[in-house]
């Protein structure tokens, strides 16, 4: 059912994207192949697939309807067949990439993320997960407070590249800005001081440009994390193409553009404002009085970003851990082992203590 | 020749320089270990001859000079008394290291003053304390004798004790002080930590500054008004005038 997995040409083993090399590799003939190339060779499968999409959607409807119906929620199970091995694969309704459990092959399906899920670009992964693994425990390493074994390697194996789907908005706005801005100059005379405060109105207005202000399109993963996983160089974003999933797990939206224009139009509001506002210069203060804006372009892309991601146990919760599949910028709840914490507070403590009798020796 | 008796000449004369200021020295200070002068009367003579044996025992055996005074000064004022007999050790030429109870008789009042390395030994103003206490029930009595006996004696038991430690004197006055702190950074750097723990790398996600820019098309500062606030300075040395009374370097248990 609407699955497929890319194939190296030389031997027919399963092709992955190697983020070091930024190249497809088959991990059994160690063959190496440009992202286009693989592209070009799946061009014609890929459109196939696509085609079979239209039925494989009409019934996975009918199956979500029925499902949340019985069960009354909106997350649902989908079965679909290994095109390598044939077993069973179980995803959730939001999956579109993944692995089978049976063989390991990577599996792409496909139906998530064509037509009108199709996203516009994606960031292909640059950090491999052994640099991602090394720079989690290089960062474990500064924290002293962790949990001993925390930082084991073996705590890393079921780290998974995933794709997650975001929005990202682009504006073009006119704006207009009137201000009230205070330079303040202070100085002494004998035992005077003297604060002299000069009042300007200040008004600004023009073409600003806002861009690459995104919102996560998946709900079902918390929000902190997927924001707080960014920036990511959205310069490095490529045209979407499915070859670039195989061997992650990437996940389709399901928030669409009018869940999340809100927040976004809010958050345009607010950096259009700084913007004027940065503008303004040589104050020490600046308040407010008036701004009013204008969008006059505005577009909105769906795009598939990587994030290496990880869930732990510890104290009974299930805590998330993601890292910037781009740039390594890890995001995630540590574990604090509180004796350690507390040793260590002690030792602050002690040692005020400690400074604050020598200092008081000073004061006898 | 005329050399030889030039240089025994000149030898002589030195010699004769430093028996003079030996002398001189002596009849300034009186004995090197106490001194005992009773302006008020308030000794008798064996009291006197007494309390001279008892001083100059308590002299050798700390090597500070005791000084014992007595007046008819009527001095009532804590600070004026120190002030008054800081300058009458000065006057007196007493040792560098001494330690000199002042009997006033004039406002029935009594100081202990401490000078030189003895002051080391009172960093710790409860050590005052201790032979105050075993002065008071003689004072109640008014018998000076047995006050000024307790002096010597709890004073040679300081001096047993040893210099006061600055280390345990500052952990006396500001011991509190520094547990406080302790007790806050130490809660600072627990809460700090273990929020940083928690929200790690929820911040800098986006560059608003590399992500936009604004072509103006107005822009217009225009002065409005000003206006002055002038704020008078109260400085430390303001709130401070009179400054220390302490004179002659000595070091007051105030007055008793």
């Amino acid at each position: 059912m609407a699955t497929m997995n890319y194939k190296c040409p030389n031997c027919d083993g399963p092709l992955t994207f190697n983020p070091d090399k930024q190249r497809f590799t088959c991990e059994y003939c160690l063959g190496e192949f440009e992202p286009a190339q693989v592209q070009q060779m799946n061009e014609q499968k890929e459109q196939r697939e696509t085609y079979d999409e239209r039925e494989v959607r009409s019934a996975e409807a009918k199956q979500q309807q029925t499902q949340a119906a019985d069960e009354g929620s909106g997350e649902y199970a989908v079965s679909y067949t290994c095109p390598s091995c044939g077993a069973e694969i179980v995803t959730t309704s939001t999956t579109a990439a993944t692995t089978c459990f049976y063989c390991y092959n990577p599996v792409v399906l496909g139906s998530r993320l064509s037509g009108e899920f199709n996203p516009d670009r994606v960031i292909p992964f640059e950090l491999s997960k052994e640099k991602a693994i090394e720079r989690f425990l290089e960062m474990c390493g500064k924290k002293w407070f962790l949990p001993k074994g925390f930082a084991g390697k073996e705590q890393f194996e079921k780290l998974n590249g995933v794709y997650f789907p975001y929005w990202f908005a682009d504006e073009q706005k006119t704006a207009h800005m009137t201000a009230t801005g205070k330079k303040i100059r202070t100085w002494t005379t004998g035992n005077k001081e003297c604060t002299e405060t000069r009042i300007y109105h200040v008004a600004r207005g023009g073409n600003v440009q806002i861009r690459n202000v995104f919102e996560r399109a998946l709900k079902s993963e918390s929000r902190d994390m997927l924001q707080s996983v960014h920036p990511y160089d959205m310069g490095k974003a490529v045209p979407f193409a499915m070859s670039y999933l195989s061997g992650f797990q990437a996940e389709k939206r399901d928030l669409e553009k009018k869940d999340v224009e809100p927040v976004i139009e809010q958050k345009m509001h607010e950096y259009t404002e700084q913007v004027l506002k940065n503008t303004m210069e040589g104050y020490d203060i600046i308040e407010t009085d008036s701004f009013n804006e204008h969008t006059d372009l505005a577009a909105y892309t769906y795009n598939l970003l990587p994030v290496w991601m990880v869930t732990y146990k510890y104290n009974g919760e299930i805590i998330p851990f993601a890292i910037n599949g781009q740039t390594g910028k890890a995001y995630g709840h540590l574990p604090v082992a509180a004796g350690k914490l507390a040793a260590g507070a002690a030792i602050v403590a002690v040692l005020v203590f400690v400074l604050g009798v020598l200092g008081g020796m000073l004061f006898l | 020749m005329i050399q030889k008796v030039t240089m025994r000449a000149a030898a002589l004369l030195f010699a004769l320089l430093l028996i003079g200021a030996a002398v001189f020295s002596a009849f300034a200070a009186g004995s090197a270990t106490y001194a005992l002068t009773d302006d008020a009367g308030v000794f008798d003579a064996s009291q006197t001859a007494e309390l001279k044996a008892a001083l100059d025992n308590a002299g050798k055996t700390t090597g500070w000079q005791f000084i014992v005074h007595t007046s008819n000064d009527g001095i009532v004022s804590d600070e004026d008394l120190e002030s008054h007999y800081n300058a009458y050790y000065d006057r007196q030429g007493f040792q560098y290291d001494a330690i000199m109870l002042v009997i006033d008789r004039g406002s029935n009042k009594r100081d202990i003053l401490t000078y030189g390395d003895v002051r080391a030994y009172f960093k710790d103003s409860s050590r005052y304390d201790i032979i105050k206490q075993a002065m008071r029930p003689y004072l109640n009595k008014d018998d000076m004798y047995g006050a000024t006996m307790q002096f010597i004696n709890k004073a040679v038991e300081v001096h047993d004790m040893g210099k006061t430690s600055p280390i345990l004197l500052s952990l006396q006055k500001y011991g509190w002080i520094a547990g406080l702190l302790s007790v806050a950074a130490g809660l600072i750097f627990f809460f700090v930590n273990k929020s940083r723990y928690k929200n790690m790398g929820k911040s800098g996600t986006y560059d608003l500054a590399a992500n936009s820019s604004v072509q103006l098309t107005e822009a217009q500062d225009d002065f409005v008004t000003q206006h002055t606030t002038v704020r008078t300075i109260q400085r430390s040395s303001d709130s401070s005038s009179g400054g220390s009374s302490h004179s002659g370097g000595g070091n007051s248990s105030g007055g008793f």
